[in-house]
Protein backbone atom coordinates (compact mmCIF):
# COMPACT_ATOMS: atom_id res chain seq x y z
CA UNK A 1 0.00 0.00 0.00
CA UNK A 2 2.91 1.88 1.05
CA UNK A 3 5.21 0.96 -1.49
CA UNK A 4 2.19 1.99 -4.12
CA UNK A 5 1.86 5.61 -2.84
CA UNK A 6 5.72 6.06 -3.50
CA UNK A 7 5.37 5.10 -7.19
CA UNK A 8 4.66 8.95 -8.33
CA UNK A 9 7.53 9.64 -5.90
CA UNK A 10 9.94 7.22 -7.61
CA UNK A 11 8.74 7.38 -11.49
CA UNK A 12 9.31 11.72 -10.96
CA UNK A 13 12.75 11.46 -9.48
CA UNK A 14 13.42 9.14 -12.27
CA UNK A 15 12.36 11.29 -14.55
CA UNK A 16 15.02 13.77 -13.32
CA UNK A 17 17.38 11.61 -13.47
CA UNK A 18 17.14 10.53 -16.86
CA UNK A 19 16.34 14.02 -18.04
CA UNK A 20 20.59 14.35 -17.02
CA UNK A 21 22.01 10.79 -17.14
CA UNK A 22 22.37 9.82 -19.67
CA UNK A 23 20.02 12.30 -21.68
CA UNK A 24 21.69 15.85 -20.85
CA UNK A 25 24.98 14.46 -21.30
CA UNK A 26 24.29 12.65 -24.78
CA UNK A 27 23.25 16.21 -25.78
CA UNK A 28 26.22 17.82 -25.03
CA UNK A 29 27.91 14.41 -26.67
CA UNK A 30 26.08 15.05 -29.84
CA UNK A 31 26.53 18.56 -30.25
CA UNK A 32 30.18 17.94 -30.05
CA UNK A 33 30.48 15.60 -32.16
CA UNK A 34 28.25 16.65 -34.83
CA UNK A 35 30.84 20.22 -34.74
CA UNK A 36 33.15 17.87 -37.00
CA UNK A 37 31.26 18.55 -39.62
CA UNK A 38 32.94 21.88 -39.58
CA UNK A 39 35.95 19.85 -40.91
CA UNK A 40 34.11 18.61 -44.44
CA UNK A 41 32.67 15.19 -45.48
CA UNK A 42 35.46 12.74 -44.81
CA UNK A 43 36.67 13.98 -41.40
CA UNK A 44 32.46 13.60 -40.79
CA UNK A 45 32.12 10.08 -41.70
CA UNK A 46 35.39 8.78 -40.40
CA UNK A 47 33.67 10.12 -36.82
CA UNK A 48 30.28 8.18 -37.78
CA UNK A 49 32.43 5.12 -38.95
CA UNK A 50 34.18 5.47 -35.44
CA UNK A 51 30.99 5.91 -33.56
CA UNK A 52 29.14 2.93 -35.13
CA UNK A 53 32.63 0.53 -34.33
CA UNK A 54 31.78 1.40 -31.05
CA UNK A 55 31.23 -1.94 -28.77
CA UNK A 56 27.89 -2.77 -27.75
CA UNK A 57 26.74 0.14 -29.90
CA UNK A 58 23.14 -1.18 -30.37
CA UNK A 59 23.11 -1.89 -26.39
CA UNK A 60 24.19 1.55 -25.59
CA UNK A 61 21.52 3.14 -28.47
CA UNK A 62 18.41 1.32 -26.97
CA UNK A 63 19.22 0.84 -23.02
CA UNK A 64 21.02 4.32 -22.78
CA UNK A 65 19.02 6.52 -25.57
CA UNK A 66 15.76 5.09 -26.81
CA UNK A 67 14.45 3.77 -23.55
CA UNK A 68 15.78 6.85 -21.39
CA UNK A 69 14.03 8.93 -24.27
CA UNK A 70 10.81 7.60 -24.14
CA UNK A 71 10.50 7.11 -20.39
CA UNK A 72 11.33 10.97 -20.45
CA UNK A 73 9.17 11.71 -22.80
CA UNK A 74 6.45 9.78 -21.64
CA UNK A 75 6.13 10.67 -17.73
CA UNK A 76 6.99 14.54 -19.16
CA UNK A 77 3.78 14.30 -20.71
CA UNK A 78 1.99 12.93 -17.67
CA UNK A 79 3.68 15.83 -15.47
CA UNK A 80 2.37 18.46 -18.25
CA UNK A 81 -0.92 16.99 -18.26
CA UNK A 82 -1.38 17.09 -14.53
CA UNK A 83 0.03 20.35 -14.34
CA UNK A 84 -1.52 23.94 -15.79
CA UNK A 85 -0.98 27.42 -17.02
CA UNK A 86 -1.58 30.24 -15.15
CA UNK A 87 0.82 33.06 -17.21
CA UNK A 88 -1.41 35.56 -16.89
CA UNK A 89 -2.34 36.06 -14.16
CA UNK A 90 0.50 34.97 -12.41
CA UNK A 91 3.82 36.48 -14.64
CA UNK A 92 6.32 35.94 -12.71
CA UNK A 93 9.59 34.73 -14.37
CA UNK A 94 10.03 31.24 -13.03
CA UNK A 95 6.38 30.73 -13.63
CA UNK A 96 7.39 31.48 -17.87
CA UNK A 97 9.99 29.17 -17.35
CA UNK A 98 8.09 26.49 -16.17
CA UNK A 99 5.71 26.80 -19.36
CA UNK A 100 8.59 26.83 -21.64
CA UNK A 101 9.68 24.32 -19.85
CA UNK A 102 7.04 21.86 -20.69
CA UNK A 103 6.70 23.73 -24.34
CA UNK A 104 10.11 23.31 -25.58
CA UNK A 105 9.75 18.98 -24.08
CA UNK A 106 7.32 18.53 -26.43
CA UNK A 107 8.43 20.39 -29.22
CA UNK A 108 11.89 18.89 -28.77
CA UNK A 109 10.46 15.42 -28.66
CA UNK A 110 8.57 16.10 -31.85
CA UNK A 111 11.92 17.17 -33.67
CA UNK A 112 13.83 13.94 -31.77
CA UNK A 113 11.18 11.46 -33.32
CA UNK A 114 11.58 13.02 -36.48
CA UNK A 115 15.12 13.65 -36.73
CA UNK A 116 16.11 9.63 -35.49
CA UNK A 117 13.39 8.76 -38.36
CA UNK A 118 15.08 10.61 -41.10
CA UNK A 119 18.70 10.20 -40.29
CA UNK A 120 18.78 6.54 -38.69
CA UNK A 121 15.37 4.62 -38.86
CA UNK A 122 14.70 5.44 -42.52
CA UNK A 123 18.47 5.00 -44.05
CA UNK A 124 18.55 2.06 -41.74
CA UNK A 125 15.18 -0.07 -43.60
CA UNK A 126 16.77 1.67 -46.96
CA UNK A 127 19.48 -0.29 -45.83
CA UNK A 128 22.28 2.48 -46.00
CA UNK A 129 24.38 4.41 -43.19
CA UNK A 130 23.83 7.88 -42.16
CA UNK A 131 26.68 10.29 -43.86
CA UNK A 132 27.71 13.77 -44.00
CA UNK A 133 25.51 13.36 -48.03
CA UNK A 134 22.58 12.80 -46.28
CA UNK A 135 22.53 15.66 -44.19
CA UNK A 136 23.51 18.02 -46.72
CA UNK A 137 20.57 16.68 -49.06
CA UNK A 138 18.04 17.24 -45.97
CA UNK A 139 19.46 21.01 -45.23
CA UNK A 140 18.84 21.72 -48.87
CA UNK A 141 15.72 22.95 -48.13
CA UNK A 142 15.11 25.86 -45.50
CA UNK A 143 11.87 24.16 -43.91
CA UNK A 144 14.32 21.55 -42.90
CA UNK A 145 17.09 24.37 -41.56
CA UNK A 146 14.23 26.34 -39.63
CA UNK A 147 13.40 22.73 -38.08
CA UNK A 148 16.95 21.99 -36.80
CA UNK A 149 16.96 25.18 -35.46
CA UNK A 150 13.83 25.21 -33.80
CA UNK A 151 14.52 21.68 -32.60
CA UNK A 152 18.01 22.41 -31.28
CA UNK A 153 17.12 25.32 -29.37
CA UNK A 154 14.02 23.51 -27.81
CA UNK A 155 16.07 20.80 -26.86
CA UNK A 156 19.28 22.61 -25.44
CA UNK A 157 16.63 24.56 -23.50
CA UNK A 158 14.95 21.64 -22.19
CA UNK A 159 17.94 20.34 -20.72
CA UNK A 160 19.93 23.77 -19.52
CA UNK A 161 16.57 24.61 -17.69
CA UNK A 162 15.82 21.40 -16.53
CA UNK A 163 19.44 21.00 -15.05
CA UNK A 164 18.24 24.10 -12.86
CA UNK A 165 15.13 22.62 -11.79
CA UNK A 166 17.29 18.83 -11.45
CA UNK A 167 19.27 20.60 -8.77
CA UNK A 168 16.04 21.72 -6.83
CA UNK A 169 14.61 18.03 -7.12
CA UNK A 170 17.92 16.99 -5.98
CA UNK A 171 18.30 18.89 -3.25
CA UNK A 172 21.65 20.29 -4.54
CA UNK A 173 20.91 24.17 -4.79
CA UNK A 174 18.81 25.14 -1.24
CA UNK A 175 18.60 28.73 -1.10
CA UNK A 176 17.47 31.76 -3.35
CA UNK A 177 21.12 32.76 -3.59
CA UNK A 178 22.31 29.52 -4.99
CA UNK A 179 19.30 29.15 -7.27
CA UNK A 180 19.94 32.04 -9.22
CA UNK A 181 23.47 31.43 -9.53
CA UNK A 182 22.76 27.93 -11.18
CA UNK A 183 20.38 30.02 -13.06
CA UNK A 184 23.54 32.31 -14.65
CA UNK A 185 25.57 28.99 -15.38
CA UNK A 186 22.63 27.00 -17.02
CA UNK A 187 21.84 29.92 -18.91
CA UNK A 188 25.42 30.35 -20.43
CA UNK A 189 25.11 26.80 -20.87
CA UNK A 190 22.89 27.22 -22.77
CA UNK A 191 23.28 30.11 -25.01
CA UNK A 192 26.84 27.61 -25.44
CA UNK A 193 25.08 24.79 -26.42
CA UNK A 194 22.87 26.49 -29.32
CA UNK A 195 25.55 28.17 -30.66
CA UNK A 196 27.44 25.00 -31.01
CA UNK A 197 24.78 23.19 -32.40
CA UNK A 198 23.45 25.76 -34.87
CA UNK A 199 27.48 26.33 -36.05
CA UNK A 200 27.20 22.54 -36.19
CA UNK A 201 24.49 22.58 -39.43
CA UNK A 202 26.94 25.17 -41.05
CA UNK A 203 29.21 22.41 -41.81
CA UNK A 204 26.89 20.95 -43.70
CA UNK A 205 25.10 23.99 -46.01
CA UNK A 206 29.25 24.90 -46.81
CA UNK B 1 -12.06 61.33 -3.54
CA UNK B 2 -15.67 62.08 -4.49
CA UNK B 3 -15.81 59.09 -6.76
CA UNK B 4 -17.97 56.10 -6.38
CA UNK B 5 -16.09 52.51 -6.34
CA UNK B 6 -17.09 49.87 -8.95
CA UNK B 7 -17.17 46.00 -7.42
CA UNK B 8 -17.45 43.40 -9.82
CA UNK B 9 -17.99 40.41 -8.15
CA UNK B 10 -18.68 36.73 -8.55
CA UNK B 11 -21.74 35.43 -6.75
CA UNK B 12 -23.00 31.70 -6.44
CA UNK B 13 -24.63 30.44 -4.12
CA UNK B 14 -23.20 27.25 -3.22
CA UNK B 15 -20.30 24.86 -5.33
CA UNK B 16 -22.76 23.19 -7.42
CA UNK B 17 -24.26 26.62 -8.47
CA UNK B 18 -24.24 28.47 -11.78
CA UNK B 19 -22.17 31.52 -11.42
CA UNK B 20 -23.24 34.89 -12.09
CA UNK B 21 -21.48 38.13 -12.23
CA UNK B 22 -23.25 41.33 -9.85
CA UNK B 23 -21.68 45.07 -10.38
CA UNK B 24 -21.85 47.50 -7.62
CA UNK B 25 -20.95 50.99 -6.53
CA UNK B 26 -20.25 52.09 -3.18
CA UNK B 27 -18.85 55.70 -2.35
CA UNK B 28 -15.38 55.79 -1.61
CA UNK B 29 -14.11 56.64 1.60
CA UNK B 30 -10.28 57.40 2.43
CA UNK B 31 -8.26 54.28 3.32
CA UNK B 32 -10.66 52.11 2.41
CA UNK B 33 -9.96 48.40 1.53
CA UNK B 34 -11.64 45.87 0.03
CA UNK B 35 -13.66 44.26 3.39
CA UNK B 36 -14.75 47.69 4.17
CA UNK B 37 -16.09 48.11 -0.18
CA UNK B 38 -17.90 44.78 0.78
CA UNK B 39 -19.23 45.82 4.20
CA UNK B 40 -20.27 48.74 2.35
CA UNK B 41 -22.48 46.61 -0.08
CA UNK B 42 -23.63 44.41 2.49
CA UNK B 43 -25.52 47.51 4.13
CA UNK B 44 -27.16 48.39 1.35
CA UNK B 45 -27.29 45.29 -1.24
CA UNK B 46 -28.64 46.90 -4.48
CA UNK B 47 -26.78 46.24 -7.66
CA UNK B 48 -25.27 49.03 -10.14
CA UNK B 49 -28.30 48.55 -12.51
CA UNK B 50 -30.74 48.67 -9.28
CA UNK B 51 -31.81 45.81 -8.62
CA UNK B 52 -31.89 44.22 -5.11
CA UNK B 53 -29.97 41.68 -4.07
CA UNK B 54 -27.92 38.97 -1.82
CA UNK B 55 -25.64 40.79 0.83
CA UNK B 56 -22.16 39.55 -0.41
CA UNK B 57 -20.86 36.19 1.72
CA UNK B 58 -16.85 36.83 2.31
CA UNK B 59 -14.66 35.16 5.24
CA UNK B 60 -12.50 37.82 7.11
CA UNK B 61 -11.11 37.84 11.13
CA UNK B 62 -8.35 39.65 12.22
CA UNK B 63 -8.39 42.77 9.61
CA UNK B 64 -4.42 42.81 9.77
CA UNK B 65 -3.61 40.30 7.35
CA UNK B 66 -2.34 37.32 9.71
CA UNK B 67 -5.41 34.93 10.37
CA UNK B 68 -5.67 34.29 6.07
CA UNK B 69 -9.14 34.22 5.84
CA UNK B 70 -10.16 36.67 3.60
CA UNK B 71 -8.26 35.19 0.84
CA UNK B 72 -9.84 35.82 -2.60
CA UNK B 73 -9.13 36.70 -5.97
CA UNK B 74 -8.75 40.12 -6.62
CA UNK B 75 -8.35 41.27 -9.92
CA UNK B 76 -6.97 38.09 -10.79
CA UNK B 77 -4.83 37.37 -8.17
CA UNK B 78 -4.86 35.49 -4.85
CA UNK B 79 -4.54 38.04 -2.04
CA UNK B 80 -6.30 38.92 1.60
CA UNK B 81 -8.84 41.73 0.93
CA UNK B 82 -8.22 43.53 4.23
CA UNK B 83 -4.55 44.51 2.91
CA UNK B 84 -6.15 45.15 -0.52
CA UNK B 85 -6.53 48.72 -0.90
CA UNK B 86 -8.86 50.07 -2.58
CA UNK B 87 -6.88 53.37 -3.40
CA UNK B 88 -3.96 50.81 -4.92
CA UNK B 89 -6.85 48.65 -7.16
CA UNK B 90 -7.80 48.85 -11.22
CA UNK B 91 -11.48 49.38 -11.46
CA UNK B 92 -13.40 48.32 -11.53
CA UNK B 93 -12.51 45.54 -8.89
CA UNK B 94 -12.77 41.90 -9.53
CA UNK B 95 -13.82 39.58 -6.87
CA UNK B 96 -14.23 35.90 -7.30
CA UNK B 97 -13.46 33.27 -4.70
CA UNK B 98 -10.01 31.27 -4.70
CA UNK B 99 -10.67 28.19 -7.28
CA UNK B 100 -8.71 25.85 -5.69
CA UNK B 101 -11.25 25.56 -2.56
CA UNK B 102 -14.83 24.13 -3.11
CA UNK B 103 -17.19 27.42 -2.58
CA UNK B 104 -19.42 27.75 0.59
CA UNK B 105 -21.07 30.60 -1.11
CA UNK B 106 -19.73 33.91 -2.87
CA UNK B 107 -16.29 34.64 -2.03
CA UNK B 108 -16.09 32.12 0.76
CA UNK B 109 -14.83 29.25 0.53
CA UNK B 110 -13.82 25.96 2.65
CA UNK B 111 -10.24 25.60 3.20
CA UNK B 112 -10.57 22.49 5.21
CA UNK B 113 -8.17 20.50 2.54
CA UNK B 114 -5.34 22.37 3.91
CA UNK B 115 -5.92 21.44 7.65
CA UNK B 116 -6.03 17.80 6.31
CA UNK B 117 -2.93 18.19 4.69
CA UNK B 118 -1.24 19.20 7.80
CA UNK B 119 -2.33 16.26 9.73
CA UNK B 120 -1.25 14.09 6.97
CA UNK B 121 2.18 15.38 7.67
CA UNK B 122 1.84 15.65 11.26
CA UNK B 123 2.28 19.16 11.52
CA UNK B 124 2.97 19.05 15.26
CA UNK B 125 5.47 17.98 17.68
CA UNK B 126 4.18 14.94 20.02
CA UNK B 127 5.54 15.34 23.45
CA UNK B 128 2.24 14.37 25.98
CA UNK B 129 2.68 11.22 27.71
CA UNK B 130 2.33 10.12 31.02
CA UNK B 131 5.37 12.02 32.91
CA UNK B 132 6.89 15.05 32.66
CA UNK B 133 9.90 14.91 30.05
CA UNK B 134 11.61 17.79 31.49
CA UNK B 135 12.95 21.06 28.84
CA UNK B 136 14.00 19.89 25.24
CA UNK B 137 16.64 20.72 23.75
CA UNK B 138 17.90 24.78 22.85
CA UNK B 139 17.81 26.27 19.75
CA UNK B 140 20.89 28.04 18.05
CA UNK B 141 19.43 31.75 17.07
CA UNK B 142 20.07 30.94 13.35
CA UNK B 143 18.23 27.51 13.77
CA UNK B 144 15.66 29.83 15.26
CA UNK B 145 15.04 32.62 12.60
CA UNK B 146 15.32 30.17 9.77
CA UNK B 147 12.19 28.16 11.82
CA UNK B 148 10.83 31.40 12.32
CA UNK B 149 10.28 32.18 8.62
CA UNK B 150 7.88 29.29 8.56
CA UNK B 151 5.84 29.38 11.42
CA UNK B 152 4.37 32.46 10.06
CA UNK B 153 2.27 30.42 7.71
CA UNK B 154 -1.34 31.60 8.11
CA UNK B 155 -2.83 28.88 6.11
CA UNK B 156 -4.29 31.47 4.13
CA UNK B 157 -4.23 29.16 0.47
CA UNK B 158 -2.14 31.86 -1.51
CA UNK B 159 0.39 29.76 -2.94
CA UNK B 160 -2.11 26.46 -3.34
CA UNK B 161 -4.05 29.24 -5.47
CA UNK B 162 -0.89 30.46 -7.40
CA UNK B 163 0.45 26.50 -7.92
CA UNK B 164 0.35 25.78 -11.22
CA UNK B 165 0.59 22.11 -9.68
CA UNK B 166 -2.63 22.00 -7.97
CA UNK B 167 -5.11 21.23 -9.69
CA UNK B 168 -8.54 18.64 -10.17
CA UNK B 169 -5.83 16.39 -12.20
CA UNK B 170 -3.03 16.19 -9.70
CA UNK B 171 -3.49 15.07 -6.16
CA UNK B 172 -0.47 17.56 -5.30
CA UNK B 173 -1.02 18.75 -1.86
CA UNK B 174 0.23 22.39 -2.15
CA UNK B 175 3.31 23.98 -0.97
CA UNK B 176 1.87 25.22 2.38
CA UNK B 177 1.85 21.91 4.54
CA UNK B 178 5.61 21.31 2.67
CA UNK B 179 6.93 24.22 4.78
CA UNK B 180 5.45 22.94 7.79
CA UNK B 181 7.23 19.79 7.48
CA UNK B 182 10.28 21.75 7.30
CA UNK B 183 9.24 23.57 10.03
CA UNK B 184 8.74 20.60 12.29
CA UNK B 185 11.59 18.65 11.08
CA UNK B 186 14.20 21.68 11.68
CA UNK B 187 12.75 21.34 15.69
CA UNK B 188 15.17 19.27 17.50
CA UNK B 189 12.33 18.07 19.00
CA UNK B 190 10.21 17.29 15.97
CA UNK B 191 13.17 15.81 14.12
CA UNK B 192 12.50 12.38 16.21
CA UNK B 193 9.69 12.10 13.83
CA UNK B 194 11.26 13.06 10.77
CA UNK B 195 11.12 9.88 8.94
CA UNK B 196 7.34 9.51 9.58
CA UNK B 197 6.98 13.44 8.01
CA UNK B 198 9.50 12.72 4.76
CA UNK B 199 7.45 9.23 4.30
CA UNK B 200 4.69 11.20 4.10
CA UNK B 201 5.99 14.10 1.60
CA UNK B 202 6.92 10.74 -0.77
CA UNK B 203 3.69 9.54 -0.87
CA UNK B 204 1.39 10.38 -3.69
CA UNK B 205 0.21 13.97 -2.67
CA UNK B 206 3.82 14.87 -1.64
CA UNK B 207 6.53 16.59 -2.86
CA UNK B 208 7.24 14.70 -6.52
CA UNK B 209 4.17 17.00 -7.95
CA UNK B 210 6.30 19.75 -6.76
CA UNK B 211 7.40 21.61 -11.08
CA UNK B 212 9.29 24.59 -9.66
CA UNK B 213 7.35 27.30 -11.30
CA UNK B 214 8.32 29.31 -7.52
CA UNK B 215 4.88 31.17 -7.92
CA UNK B 216 4.31 29.84 -4.33
CA UNK B 217 6.97 32.16 -3.14
CA UNK B 218 6.22 35.44 -5.06
CA UNK B 219 2.68 35.38 -3.88
CA UNK B 220 2.88 34.61 0.00
CA UNK B 221 1.71 37.41 1.70
CA UNK B 222 3.91 36.61 4.41
CA UNK B 223 7.24 36.46 2.65
CA UNK B 224 7.60 32.44 3.65
CA UNK B 225 10.44 30.95 1.86
CA UNK B 226 8.62 27.99 0.26
CA UNK B 227 11.31 27.00 -2.68
CA UNK B 228 13.79 27.11 0.33
CA UNK B 229 11.86 24.67 2.36
CA UNK B 230 10.65 22.57 -0.75
CA UNK B 231 14.52 22.35 -1.88
CA UNK B 232 15.64 20.99 1.99
CA UNK B 233 13.15 18.43 1.92
CA UNK B 234 14.28 17.19 -1.21
CA UNK B 235 18.06 16.99 0.17
CA UNK B 236 16.23 15.64 3.57
CA UNK B 237 14.66 12.96 1.71
CA UNK B 238 17.60 12.06 -0.32
CA UNK B 239 19.66 11.61 3.20
CA UNK B 240 17.26 10.10 5.43
CA UNK B 241 14.84 8.31 2.34
CA UNK B 242 16.91 7.58 -0.02
CA UNK B 243 20.10 6.31 1.71
CA UNK B 244 17.38 5.16 4.50
CA UNK B 245 16.41 2.74 2.25
CA UNK B 246 19.55 1.16 2.08
CA UNK B 247 19.00 0.50 5.94
CA UNK B 248 16.45 -1.92 5.57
Amino acid sequence: MEKQAMLHFWLKRLHSFTGIFPLGIFIVEHLFANSFSLFGQDVYDRVIAFYMGIPYIKVIEICLLAVPILYHAGYGFYISFIGSINAPPYQYFRNWMYILQRVTGIMAFMFIIAHVYSTKIAPMMLGIEPSFGLMVEALKHPPVIAFYVVGIVSATFHFCNGLWSFMITWGITLGRGAQRFSYYVCTVLFLALSVMGIYALKGFMS
Amino acid sequence: MSEDVILRIKRQENQGARARWEEFSVPRKPNMNVISALMEIQKNPVTRQGDRTTPVVWDCNCLEEVCGACSMLINDRARQACSALVDHLKQPILLEPMTKFPVVRDLLVDRSRMFESLKKVRAWIPIDGTYDLGPGPRLSSDDQQYLYEFSRCMTCGCCLEACPQVNSRSPFMGPAPLAQVALFNGHPTGARNRTERLRVLMGREGIASCGNAQNCVEVCPKEIPLTDAIADLNRQINVHGLLGMLRR
